[in-house]
């Protein structure tokens, strides 16, 4: 994995290691949003995002003397956190799919109303339903190349598969992604958009 | 990066690498963890510290047994949770709250290996 860290890092875990927690606090600081966004960008749930975050900082104090100071922090911090998601996200299917169930049924006629097309009609949440609907692994990849910005050698090592693994899910996530827009065009008609 | 609408009624392919990464940016900018988080994995570490220096010493070499292997988080666990009990012939039970369905485990005292066994 990549050689060459962030110095201070390696610093900060060395004085972890000492008991200072001022130390870990400043790891805490640099860190946190990253970790927390991408854990919400996930699971999609504040709640469980801030549990995630206390956890991945809870752990790293315990493996503090176990930690690569040699290596980048930020990669062992994406790879804790999406193991954590996953437990998460895996636990919160089991135990909800009966209320699931139960709340699509008493939701299910009213979603199909205008008024409710009209609320889906904003693109952001089109496209955020979509990437919603992919698979966790598919979805995991999706988030952290566009959202954390990784390459795909870094998410190899995150989520420790190969990376070809890696990039088969970011193009069929893509892909899937791609139909799910297109078919949801009926939601804006008229309308195109484009960055500048 | 900004998303502006355009006239024309086309979906454009290309768009979709950048439509992906606005919403994605776009459903967490600004978000950010509440205060409460730093005072919770405070207390999480000190109730921790707490556990493994109080521990009795069978705890601590079960500690260290664990640790050496792949067990660490049971470890961690067992020992936060102060809920471990002896079962003769070098195996102890090993309740853990944190587990789905409150799962007992049982470790085995020659090898540290734990089994789900309900």
């Amino acid at each position: 994995m990549t050689k060459g860290p962030d110095t201070s890092d390696g610093l900060l875990i060395g004085r972890v290691c000492q008991g200072d927690q001022e130390a870990l606090g400043e790891l805490y600081d640099r860190y946190r949003n990253q970790v927390f966004r991408t854990a919400l960008a996930i699971t999609r749930n504040r709640e469980t995002a801030e549990d995630i975050l206390q956890e991945v900082f809870i752990k790293l104090y315990h493996y503090r003397e176990r930690i690569d100071t040699t290596l980048h922090l930020a990669p062992w911090l994406y790879r804790v956190t999406t193991n954590l998601c996953y437990t998460c996200v895996s636990r919160r299917k089991r135990w909800l799919t009966a209320l699931d169930d139960v709340i699509e049924n008493i939701v299910a006629p009213s979603r199909a109303s205008p008024e409710r097309q009209a609320e889906y009609g904003e693109l952001q949440t089109v496209i955020q339903q979509a990437i919603d609907t992919l698979s966790l692994n598919q979805k995991t990849v999706i988030v952290l190349h566009y959202l954390s910005d990784l390459s795909l050698k870094e998410i190899s090592y995150i989520l420790a598969v190969p990376e070809g693994t890696v990039k088969s899910r970011l193009h069929y996530g893509r892909e899937n992604l791609r139909k799910k827009l297109k078919n949801s065009r009926a939601l804006f008609p008229e309308v195109a958009y484009e960055f500048t | 990066m900004n998303l502006h609408k355009v006239d024309e009624n086309k979906f454009h392919d290309d768009n979709i690498d950048h439509l992906i990464r606005w919403a994605l940016h776009d459903s967490v900018a600004g978000a950010e963890p509440s205060a409460q988080v730093w005072e919770r994995i405070q207390q999480g570490i000190a109730d921790y510290e707490t556990a493994t220096a109080s521990a009795p010493v069978w705890y601590r070499a079960l500690w260290q047994r664990l640790t050496a292997r792949w067990l660490a988080e049971v470890g961690v666990h067992v020992l936060a949770q102060g809920d471990v009990q002896p079962a003769g012939q070098g195996r102890m039970y090993a309740f853990d709250m944190r587990a789905p369905m409150s799962m007992v485990r049982i470790i085995e005292g020659k090898m540290p290996v734990v089994r789900l066994v309900s």
